[in-house]
């Protein structure tokens, strides 16, 4: 009768105690759960633990920056757990760092999915702005989904390509593909800096390699699913400083100066006028969302990765968006044998763009930010009417009305599919000799249709006919297909002796890219049928006049790319290790003679850390990098994977006709020299990690060399041409670069304070070796010792007190108000490229909550404000918005103006080769904040939940700068941008 | 299994090696090699129209008009030309290369059909259209040559001085030339003309080069060389040829391009070519950005003009009003008609006082458009009454200023619809001049002449640009006068041209 207690003891709960550690000695703050329960804790301070559970229960014991350890509870009740550093976990709480495996002599960085993921970025490019040291990345446009400007260690190409290379699982690509991809499948990017990490990727990596690797499934693994998604809310950021006029001001300036309506108002007139801000009309707070699911699987030989991806962005600007959904699978099957292993990815993507274009022109009819930025504040939405009323008296004045008209009757959308998948077969034939091939292909499929309605402001104002055309107005159709292929076959052979190990590889990498694109300009709609995408209302062409005339296009182009290449790599016991390769590249971009070019690597390392005299010292790691290696460019005119194929050769063709006949023309004078722009890159570089890794981080110096470099070199205009492309330009960069870690506070147990401090950092220094034979400067490149873009100026040195004009420095330092733009220009040592960019943070912690910063950094950089220059001009009186500025303009009874005479005789002629428009954009931005709560187990026990997280992401909330325009970040001197945004998110992560 | 592994990768490895070349040897289409493209006449005829449709002639009648004083700010105007009004010129700027730019290439493409011509041996039968071909190659050359002679020759008459660099071959790409002298330029144009007129089989064609264009050309370039024997005996003879049009004829030749009485060449345009656009690139080097600058090709009043004919076509220049006056002097001079549109606004009690500012939208209405495209219209080069006035020309600098004004009269008369013009009487070479340049702005104005005319005659008229005083103070800081004998009535050597070719800078225009 008593059976029942003594025999049931190892069912019954007992008190298990133990110490957890780490290598380093006791981990405080470790978590010990037993699965399945709801019984938790934490190890004290000497890393023990105290729980009870019964004989058969699993411990799962875990840590920040730890892999966690499982135990089956058996007979004895002390269990003493070693938990081993995980880098990778390690990353994801950091926010970032640096993975520096012993054996890698490359001079890489590596970016975890934590900070891609959840970002309200379209584009995931953006989202790794100042997040690696050396990687400049700066956005062009608030254009929902667009690429930004990305450039690796400086630029190092005039008129070559500059942009990185991009492998997505192994596909060689561009940066236009992340405008279709989801950034919640990526796992991580890693980025390659020198030649050793970069010349094994091809013929296309000499400005650097961004390896992006998306999200796999793990064997042995049960089902998970996890759901994350956002709603955005963006506005413009904190707008200008331009300090516009009001109504007031500007008409009252147009009576004054005679033109415009101010002209014959009286004071009592101009007092009624209201003032209204075009920017709150074009601009809007834009709402986005985001939602994203992801169920992952494995067994014991296969496992997989699925993924759905959905986003509906909307832009800042009026009429700017994109939807996109994605699909990704990504599966993973091996022998039992391990021999062979097959990963497959598979990704479709559908995404819809409406984009106006027209972006930074001067068309006051259709650049909706002119209108936004420079309309004058008199006019309001309620004077439109509608397109015919705007025709009767054409004026500038009017442009808010017919860029609303534009809103209400024009659309440029695109529509893409892409399909991305890529076959990564591997088999071991030997034990130490493995084949594969690695086969990729990308599919673009893009429709565009652009329309113009029939009763649209700018269908009747271009009219063909003028009013007499009752159906004016277009519609547009393209089809663009793009097919690309990449091939690489590896044979790998490692193999260790003793404390050598050795390793081989050979390689050949083939790619081909087709396209072939036709299109259709259905001109004249029938106002009472058309639709856009319709052709319901097209309007055939007639027998009296050709207004009706359907223009049709169509492109077939195909380019393609062929290497062979090898690498070696050698290691003795983990101290040192070196590596080479060598490859031959052939482009289609080439004459026959000049169609191979043969490029090499060296590197090494010595892990000194590894090495007996550093037992006891505080580090834990500290390895020493160096390499130099060459590496080809073939992209002349930094185009896509089809432009300039015949640069080589004179070329003719189909010209138009005259006079009824068709006509032959020489269509390109060629030059059969062009070769392979070379560039050779040094580095040398020391990872190190301090105090248990408490401070970790790396130091890279490098010089970067071009030579051969691509440059369309100015020729005599007697020739008939203004330029050739060349090989004839040698470009250096030269750089240090640097990314911290620290650990400020380190949490003893989890859950407490924990903060951590980073920093990353870079200075290029761009410097012109060379510009061809007879040449040390051309105007708008540069000068032989200065750095590439360099502005070539005339000093402006402010208003003659005298008469109100402007006065310059002529080349003697004299005052002139007649300055030579030839004679008196001079290099400024300035140029639009940073000196020093990066940036800096922190992270905190504290009971599940945490709060992560990054400030990006942007140093010696300048830019023309030519918006500001248009807020200026006296041209604009009557038609556009001036600043305030103006007011301050000399006059008889004003000599101490700041701003030279509204009728000074020297005004706008010297604004482009001046640097009266000049300023820096040095700036410090806030780029993101991101506050949330993510619950700990304990919590989520018994919900089902495996994890839940909410947060608020904030995007480039703060901006401090000098520069008086919307966006400092542009890297243009183009007015009327579209500038980017700033955007709060509110979102959550829940897996079950 | 092992075996078959190993043997597929030998085999993927063969394919990859073997496949190399299908990714590296890649056909284009749509491009004919230089070596295949012209194997007969027919070609060589198809050369020479791509050689035609690369003549420009908008940038020139913009600049003319734009840098003197034939416009002024029109009623849409966003900063179109106005810093031409400034009359600031300095190497760097496009007014200073484009013309440097837009005939050296037109006469590159020339002489590279030149070449290519010069390969093949014609059949018995083609050898007159062969010789044709070649004449009209050589003629544009010649063309070319005289449009830059006429632009950065300083002094036309100084056989010594500085002209431009002659190209009277292909130019290699590494062709970095000093300038010519006038008299070598002067002489490659005159002799390559005489050369050509040989050769072209027709006497006379309005939209391709005839034997009678040569003559033409020769003319004005005597005159412009004050080699008035030369320039009268020309002219006297092409006047006989190209009668002056009757009003009626006039008005056809500017509206639909179909009256060509007195066309003796002009650059044909029509709904769907290559200039059927509001800006078409036409200088190499340059993507014009839209009209209202002088790279910007594009239809002929798309140089004054966003869209349309008349005050609601966004006018961006319009007629200055020292030229409306001039054109107004008699209301039924039918030039008055052709160039003023009728919705223009004109002020009655217009004074030349500044306080006049925007009353006046005086729209320019030359170049109206044609076969239902507003704007469009074939781009006269040269005209019988031009032939008519370097004849004239000619009479006065030979004192025969009757016979010079009995002319001027003939001209006028011809343009009256109403009545009749009086005999001028002019009492000296220099009011004859100045009659004559009056008469020529009248005629030519948004033809591209204004510029050159000043240059070459302005001294001997004592005229200079005259721009009404109203619209000078429209702006402010507009030039309302300038001397003919301004060093910026001569180009200066392009800053493009000085970066290609560092040596020429040695030899800048005076001034720059």
């Amino acid at each position: 009768m008593m059976a029942f207690s003594i025999q049931f003891s190892f069912a019954q709960e007992k008190t298990i105690t133990g110490t957890v550690s780490e290598e380093m000695g006791p981990l405080p703050g470790a978590t010990v759960v037993v699965k399945g329960t709801n019984k938790a804790t934490t190890t004290d301070f000497d890393g023990q633990y105290s729980i009870s559970a019964k004989q058969g229960d699993v411990l799962e014991i875990s840590f920040v920056g730890m892999k966690a350890k499982s135990i089956t509870v058996g007979a004895a009740n002390t269990y003493n757990v070693v938990l081993e550093s995980d880098m990778l976990e390690e990353v994801v709480i950091r926010g970032y760092s640096t993975v520096s495996s012993t054996k890698s002599t490359l001079a890489a960085q590596t970016v975890s999915a934590k900070t891609i993921e959840n970002r309200p970025n379209t584009n995931a490019i953006q989202t790794l702005q100042g997040q690696v040291a050396g990687l400049s990345i700066a956005a062009s446009t608030g254009q929902p989904g667009a690429p930004p400007v990305v450039r690796l260690r400086g630029t190092s190409s005039i008129n070559g390509q500059n942009e990185p290379l991009y492998l997505i699982d192994g596909m060689p690509t561009t940066s236009g593909v992340f405008t279709n991809i989801n950034p919640n499948d990526i796992e991580s990017v890693t980025v390659l800096k020198d030649a050793a990490a970069t010349s094994i990727y091809g013929n296309r990596g000499a400005n650097g390699v961004i390896i992006v690797k998306t999200r796999r499934g793990s064997f042995e693994k049960g089902l998970e699913i996890n759901y994350s998604g956002w709603t955005s809310f963006s506005q413009l950021q904190t707008t200008n400083d331009y300090n516009l006029m009001n109504s007031q001001e500007t008409l009252r300036l147009e009576r004054e100066y005679g033109n415009g309506l101010g002209t014959g108002l009286s004071d009592e007139e101009i007092d009624a006028y209201g003032t209204f801000n075009w920017l709150n009309y074009f601009f809007r707070t834009s709402v986005s969302q985001n939602h994203n699911l992801r169920l992952s699987s494995g067994g014991k030989n296969t496992n997989q990765s699925t993924t759905f991806g959905y986003t509906d962005t909307q832009g800042v600007l009026q009429n700017t968006n994109l939807k996109r959904f994605n699909f990704r699978n990504n599966s993973t099957m091996k022998s039992d044998n391990d021999r062979f292993t097959l990963n497959t990815s598979l990704s479709l993507n559908f995404t819809k763009e409406n984009d106006p274009g027209s972006i930074g022109t001067g068309g006051v009819n259709q650049n909706y930010i002119l209108g936004a930025f420079q309309a004058v504040p008199y006019l309001t939405p309620d004077d439109y009417i509608d397109g015919a009323s705007l025709l009767t008296n054409l004026s500038f004045t009017d442009t808010p009305l017919m860029l609303m008209d534009k809103l209400r009757t024009f659309d440029r959308i695109f529509e893409e599919f892409r399909g991305l998948s890529t076959i990564d077969a591997r088999y071991k034939i030997l034990n130490n000799l493995t084949v594969g091939s690695t086969t990729s292909i990308d599919y673009l499929h893009r429709t565009t249709t652009v329309y113009q309605a029939p009763d649209a402001f700018n269908s009747l104002l271009f009219a063909p006919g003028g009013a007499a055309n009752q159906t004016p107005g277009f519609q547009q159709f393209q089809t663009d297909r793009q097919f690309m292929i990449n091939q690489v076959m590896s044979l790998n052979w490692e193999k260790e002796f003793g404390k050598h190990t050795l390793g081989l590889g050979a390689y050949t990498e083939y790619f081909k890219a087709h396209r072939r694109a036709f299109g259709v300009t259905a001109n004249g709609q029938n106002p009472a049928t058309w639709y856009p995408g319709d052709g319901g209302g097209f309007v055939g062409d007639v027998q009296a006049n050709d207004w009706f005339v359907d223009v049709a296009t169509a492109q077939y182009r195909n380019a393609g790319l062929f290497s062979y290449f090898g690498q070696a790599d050698y290691d003795y016991d983990e101290r040192f290790g070196a590596s080479a390769t060598v490859r031959r590249d052939a482009s289609f971009r080439f004459a026959e003679t000049n169609r191979w070019g043969t490029f090499w690597s060296v590197s090494g390392r010595w892990n000194i850390t590894k090495e007996e005299f550093m037992n006891g010292s505080v580090f834990d790691m500290l390895k020493l990098r160096a390499s130099y290696g060459t590496q080809g460019n073939q992209n002349i005119q930094n185009t896509n994977y089809w432009g300039g194929s015949r640069l080589f050769q004179n070329t003719w063709g189909t010209g138009g006709g005259y006079q009824g006949g068709a006509s032959i023309l020489l269509t390109g004078i060629g030059n059969d020299a062009l070769r392979w722009e070379k560039l050779s890159t040094t580095n040398v570089g020391i990872d190190f990690g301090v105090w248990n890794s408490r401070l970790r981080g790396a130091v890279d110096v490098y010089q970067k060399l071009t030579t051969d470099a691509f440059f369309d070199g100015p020729t005599s205009l007697t020739t008939g041409i203004s330029a050739l492309p060349q090989n004839i330009a040698s470009i250096e960069n030269r750089g240090i670069e640097l990314q911290l870690a620290y650990d400020l506070i380190a949490p003893k147990q989890q859950g407490d304070f924990g903060m951590s401090v980073n920093f990353v950092g870079s200075y290029n220094k761009n410097t012109i070796k060379d510009l061809g034979v007879n040449r040390d400067e051309v105007i708008g490149i540069g000068r032989v010792g200065g750095p590439l873009f360099e502005y070539y100026v005339i000093p402006y040195a402010g208003v003659n007190p005298e008469n109100g004009n402007l006065l310059f420095l002529d080349i003697d330092g004299n005052l002139t108000e007649d300055p030579d733009p030839d004679a008196d220009r001079r290099w400024s040592g300035k140029n639009i490229l940073p000196d020093y960019e990066g940036s800096f943070g922190f992270n905190l912690d504290y009971k599940g909550f945490y709060l992560q910063t990054q400030f990006n950094y942007v140093i010696g950089s300048h830019r023309y404000d030519f918006d500001l220059a248009g807020y200026h001009d006296r041209g604009s009186i009557g038609e556009f918005r001036l600043s305030r500025d103006v007011l301050d303009s000399w006059s008889p009874t004003n000599t101490g103006g700041s701003m030279p005479s509204l009728f000074a005789t020297n005004a706008t002629t010297f604004d482009d080769v001046s640097d009266r428009y000049l300023f820096k954009r040095d700036f410090l931005r806030l780029r993101f904040a991101s506050f949330g709560y993510a619950f700990n187990s304990k919590q989520l026990q018994g919900t089902g939940i495996s994890n839940l997280r909410l947060y608020v992401n904030a995007e480039n909330m703060l901006t401090f700068t000098n520069w008086r325009g919307f966006d400092p970040e542009q890297l243009s001197n183009t007015s009327r941008l579209y500038p980017t945004p700033k955007t709060v998110s509110v979102g959550l992560e829940i897996g079950f | 299994m092992k075996k078959i592994f190993r043997n597929i990768f030998m085999l993927s490895v063969f394919i990859a090696f073997t496949s190399c070349n299908d990714a590296i040897d890649i056909f284009q289409p749509a491009i004919i090699e230089e070596s295949d493209v012209f194997t007969n006449v027919d070609d060589l005829q198809r050369g020479l129209r791509g050689v035609y449709i690369q003549m420009d002639h908008t940038q020139d009648m913009f600049f003319n008009a734009n840098y003197t004083d034939e416009v002024t700010r029109g009623l849409t105007n966003g900063g179109q030309g106005l810093d031409g009004f400034n009359f600031v010129m300095a190497s760097n700027l496009q007014e200073a290369r484009v013309f440097w730019a837009k005939n050296y290439t037109v006469n590159m493409r020339a002489q590279r059909v030149l070449e290519k011509l010069n390969e093949i041996t014609p059949e018995a039968s083609e050898q007159a259209a062969y010789n044709s071909i070649k004449g009209q190659l050589m003629a544009i050359s010649a063309y070319s040559h005289f449009m830059l002679f006429a632009y950065y020759t300083p002094d036309y008459t100084n056989d010594a001085g500085l002209s431009v660099p002659l190209v009277n071959f292909v130019p290699s790409v590494e062709l970095r030339p000093l300038r010519n002298t006038v008299g070598e330029v002067a002489g490659y144009i005159n002799s390559t003309l005489i050369e050509a007129e040989g050769l072209i089989a027709q006497q006379s064609n309005p939209v391709f080069i005839s034997k009678d264009f040569c003559r033409a050309l020769r003319a004005r370039l005597a005159a412009y060389r004050q080699d008035y024997a030369t320039a009268g005996t020309l002219a006297q003879g092409l006047m006989t040829s190209y009668p002056l049009a009757n009003p009626t004829q006039y008005t056809s030749m500017f509206r639909d391009d179909v009256n060509n009485t007195e066309v003796i060449f002009k650059l044909a345009r029509t709904v769907g070519d290559r200039y059927d656009r509001q800006a078409a690139p036409a200088v190499p080097g340059v993507t014009p950005s839209g009209n209202g600058n002088v790279v910007a090709g594009g239809r002929a009043g798309n140089a004054f003009a966003f869209t349309n004919q008349g005050i609601a076509g966004g006018p961006f220049l319009e007629v200055n009003r020292s030229l409306f006056n001039l054109l107004n002097e008699n209301p039924d001079d039918v030039r008055r008609i052709i160039n003023v549109h009728p919705t223009s606004v004109i002020n009655p009690a217009w004074t030349d006082d500044p306080s006049q500012v925007g009353l006046d939208n005086i729209i320019i209405n030359k170049y109206p458009g044609k076969e239902g495209q507003p704007l469009l219209q074939d781009l006269k080069i040269l005209r019988g009454s031009e032939m008519h006035l370097i004849a004239a020309e000619a009479l006065i600098h030979d004192n025969q200023l009757g016979q010079a004004a009995v002319l001027i009269q003939q001209l006028r008369n011809a343009r009256l619809t109403v009545g009749t013009a009086p005999l001028p009487v002019y009492g000296s070479q220099q009011e004859a001049y100045f009659d004559l340049l009056n008469e020529r702005r009248r005629e030519f104005c948004f033809e591209g002449h204004r510029y050159l005319d000043l240059k070459r005659l302005g001294q001997r008229a004592n005229q200079g640009i005259s721009r009404a005083s109203s619209e000078c103070a429209a702006f402010g800081w507009a030039v309302c006068s300038a001397e003919a004998t301004d060093y910026r009535f001569t180009l200066p050597i392009p800053l493009d041209e000085i970066n290609g070719n560092p040596a020429i800078s040695a030899q800048q225009n005076p001034g720059y």
